[in-house]
């Protein structure tokens, strides 16, 4: 109680001195409109940034804070207290400090100090090649939430209206990635996982299928993009359309429909990374232990319900290390297969949330925006990360447990 | 074999350090450009310069586009070591001036009227060139590359249509905005599978249809009237009118959007009648037409008929003279740009690309040649002309501001929101204004006007 206390109190601090207690403008188009199934409501984005912002930072500290107490108790009171067991150096030992300081030096360097910048320069307004540049509080947040060239639009079927938000060109970006990621995690493992159950059969020239069924995986996003660009083109000009025309079908938008242009990623995407998946999860059925299946059988299980909970539990460290790494490519990776196959069209239906940091960033220069576009994705993914953990941790079972 | 291994890696690492011991005294001078199809540069400038002038050593490098140039040269001046010379594009002039990267061309010339013995041409400039290039009567960038939108015509279809008489009839090119719905409405009547026109939804024909209505694109005249950009003004009566025009033509499937490099395809394959590009695409318009039997034709871009013609604005670029540089190598980056200005490299540069002459000797030297009677096909006579026959209005010099290539790509976005979601077209072009305008204010607040 006291620790969320203090805790809240740091938070804001912490948040409030780097910001130089600075105040929004709420002139500044604050708020954006959002409608959902027809009702409308305004939304305050200084109140949903300031929000945001200060229960993310109380939460690390109170991580930090619980962190730091467990650690005195333990130790029996003293923040540090000399090993003096026989065998060990008398008072402390700081040789492991120098065996990682390499790494760690290499981690400030590369990692640490340009994450730390990149905090910093999205409270500026800063463009590349102009030296100066001036504070502006959370503008460069805000005005991802009220960027007002384009609306944003979703629809679960091309007619069937899901939401609609007004003045909402960053929502719709981060809606993009949402669907990118719920696709390819879905596609990709179920598919992988379908394949690799098929290419784990004991038939001839297995290895053969295995090795062709992994090979996508080899492919960079770039070729990814253009074989994609060269079989879905639009106009009729793409491989598939031309085949679908000798039989007289009408080509399909592909990649010039919004809805169809987001599906034709995601389909890119998956394929990608199925091979990958397919070889983790062939590793994994073949560590399932064959007694238990077979106790299984005997016990009257047929296939599916072996499947359900034999193989399934068995392999579920495997699904949650799979599904975590494709989370993150969605969310982190898409890059050149977007920018290959759609170029983020049309009309911004396949610019994901790193499309737009780089068009933001590189493109337009405007270094501000992107840093806080980066932070943006950065939080996505802690919080991301931290939700799978938490909840698909609980439901995956190690063997040795 | 150890020791052969070893023995290599010692020759290899030792074999580079003896080439560049054998290097020459000459004084390197890097152009970055981003001509990678144009093998007139390397194959013939290249070694003329270096036999006209052997103290110096041209270094050539292409880069995949004028951003990517930009980006390039932005991140060589950052670790100290950039090119002397960077072609720059028409839609970035503001933000390479303000970076503080480039030394204004008039004070390297310095008044001079020949360097290393070649004459300064710059007072050859061509009219709307010219003050498309000049700030208050200064050259701040070599005027190089500059070209206007202009219409292609499938010629053999416009006759099997009945809109042309013969091949060699370019008139019967639409040159107003009535004209393409008319024609337009002949050619999907006639053929079932023929697209008529495609142009892209982007800002440099939206940039030209505001310059030829006569209507500023940004506030104080472009912000060439002694103050800077303030805001600007694209949602205007004349820019509305364009846009409800361009969606007219997707309405009635006149206007086909492609997908890119599409529409080289279907111009291949004459599927589409009327294409709308730069003049620069000439050359490869008219030879993909030489390649598949049909004849090109060229007319100037389309104008609102119901307003008065005022002009039309240069797109392309210039190139960009880097700050700081030793004298002599200043010197023989000036040497190369002025060479370039030269009637004979003007000419070779036009026919190896259609970027129009930008001198007036240049422009001389291709007439006395008889090169435009001699290619009546091409459509590079009908971009110059429409240039030095266009009004010299300051609403065709183009608009400068510091968030120039930002709002750039924001064009893109809106339009294709007019076009493909039917987005309401003022009320996007005030959203358009609004977000530039923040983005000019954001600009402003770094790079204060008075500083300019």
């Amino acid at each position: 109680m006291a620790l969320g206390a203090v805790a809240g109190l740091l938070g804001s601090l912490a948040t409030m001195i780097p910001l130089q207690y600075c105040v929004l403008d709420p002139e500044n188009h604050m708020f954006f409109k959002l409608s959902i199934l027809g009702g409308t409501i305004t939304v305050n984005a200084v109140a949903i940034l300031g929000i945001l912002l200060v229960v993310v930072v109380a939460w690390a500290i109170a991580l930090a804070l619980d962190r730091l107490r467990h650690h005195w108790l333990a130790r029996g009171g003293a923040v540090w207290k000399a090993d003096t067991a026989p065998g060990t150096f008398i008072g402390y030992d700081f040789s492991p400090w120098i065996f990682l300081a390499p790494t760690l030096v290499g981690l400030a360097v590369f990692t640490y100090y340009p994450a730390a910048q990149n905090f910093f320069l999205g409270t500026q307004l800063a463009r590349r090649g102009v030296e100066k540049t001036a504070f502006n509080c959370l503008d460069n947040f805000a005005s991802l939430i009220t960027s007002r060239l384009q609306d944003a639009h979703y629809y679960i079927l091309s007619d069937g209206f899901v939401w609609h938000a007004e003045n909402a060109r960053y929502l719709a970006v981060f809606g993009n990635s949402v669907f990118f990621t719920l696709f390819i995690v879905l596609v990709a493992n179920v598919l992988g996982l379908s394949i690799a159950l098929l290419a784990s059969q004991k038939i001839r020239g297995a290895s053969v299928y295995r090795t062709l069924m992994i090979w996508p995986y080899a492919i960079s996003g770039v070729v990814v993009g253009i074989v994609f660009a060269i079989l879905l083109g639009g106009g009729g000009s793409g491989f598939i359309n031309q085949v679908l025309r000798l039989f007289g079908v009408e080509p399909v938008p592909f990649l010039s429909d919004a809805w169809w242009a987001r599906v034709s990623v995601g389909m890119a995407a998956a394929w990608n990374k199925l091979g990958f998946n397919v070889l983790i999860y062939i590793a994994a059925l073949q560590a399932v232990p064959a007694e238990l299946m077979e106790a299984a059988s005997i016990d009257g299980a047929n296939a599916w319900k072996r499947f359900l909970n034999v193989t399934i539990p068995m392999i579920s460290p495997y699904i949650f290390f799979v599904v975590f790494l494709n989370l993150n490519y969605s969310f982190f990776d898409l890059y050149a297969v977007i920018d290959n196959l759609t170029e983020g069209g049309p009309v911004n239906a396949t610019t994901n949330l790193v499309v737009d940091v780089i068009r933001v960033g590189v493109e337009s220069r405007d270094i501000g925006k992107a840093a806080a576009q980066s932070i943006v994705l950065f939080m996505v993914v802690v919080g991301l990360t931290y939700v799978q953990f938490r909840v698909m941790g609980r439901r995956v079972t190690y063997g040795a447990d | 074999m150890k020791r052969f291994i070893v023995l290599m890696l010692v020759v290899l690492l030792v074999l580079p350090s003896l080439t560049l011991a054998q290097d020459d005294d000459r004084i390197t001078i890097r152009f970055w450009h981003i001509w990678g199809n144009v093998t007139w540069l390397p194959d013939v400038v290249e070694p003329a310069f270096e036999a006209a002038f052997p103290q110096y050593d041209l270094e050539l490098r292409v880069l995949d586009g004028y951003r990517n140039a930009y980006d390039l040269y932005t991140l060589a001046q950052e670790q100290g070591d950039p090119p002397e010379l960077l072609q720059g594009t028409s839609s970035n002039t503001q933000a390479p001036r303000d970076s503080g990267f480039f030394k204004p061309l008039h004070e390297a010339i310095a008044g001079r009227t020949e360097i290393n013995g070649i004459p300064v041409r710059l007072d050859e400039i061509v009219g709307p060139a010219a003050i498309f290039y000049q700030l208050d009567g200064e050259y701040y960038e070599l005027p190089w590359n500059a070209s206007t939108p202009i219409v292609f015509g499938n010629m053999d279809l416009l006759v099997e249509a009945g809109v042309a008489d013969d091949v060699n009839d370019f008139s019967a090119i639409p040159s107003t905005w009535a004209e393409v719905h008319e024609v337009c409405a002949i050619i999907v009547e006639k053929f079932d599978d023929v697209d008529c026109i495609n142009f892209g939804a982007g800002g440099w024909y939206f940039e030209n249809a505001l310059a030829m209505q006569g209507a500023f694109m940004a506030n104080n005249e472009n912000g060439r009237g002694g103050d800077c950009v303030t805001e600007v003004l694209f949602n205007s009566q004349e820019a509305v009118d364009y846009l409800a025009w361009h969606k007219s033509l997707e309405e009635a499937g006149y206007w086909v959007d492609y997908g890119r490099a599409e529409y080289n395809i279907t111009w291949a394959d004459s599927k589409l009648a009327l294409h709308m590009t730069s003049s620069a695409a000439a050359r490869g318009r008219v030879e993909i037409g030489e390649g598949n039997g049909f004849t090109v034709g060229a007319d100037r871009m389309p104008y609102n008929q119901d307003v008065d013609y005022v002009g039309n604005t240069v797109g392309g670029g210039m190139i960009l003279l880097t700050e700081g540089l030793e004298p002599e190598v200043e010197e023989g980056a000036l040497t190369f740009l002025m060479y370039l200005l030269e009637p004979e490299n003007i000419a070779n540069w036009h026919k190896s690309t259609g970027y129009i002459p930008v001198t007036e000797s240049g422009f001389d030297y291709l007439e006395a040649e008889g090169w435009f009677d001699e290619n009546p096909t091409f459509a590079f006579a009908v971009a110059t002309n429409q240039l030095t026959n266009s009004a010299r209005a300051p609403q065709t010099a183009g608009a400068i501001f510091g968030s120039f290539a930002q709002v750039y790509q924001m064009y893109r976005e809106v339009f294709q929101n007019i076009l493909r979601n039917d987005a309401d077209i003022q009320g996007s072009l005030d959203r358009l204004k609004a977000e530039a305008d923040l983005l000019i204010e954001e600009y402003n607040l770094l790079v204060p006007c008075e500083e300019m």
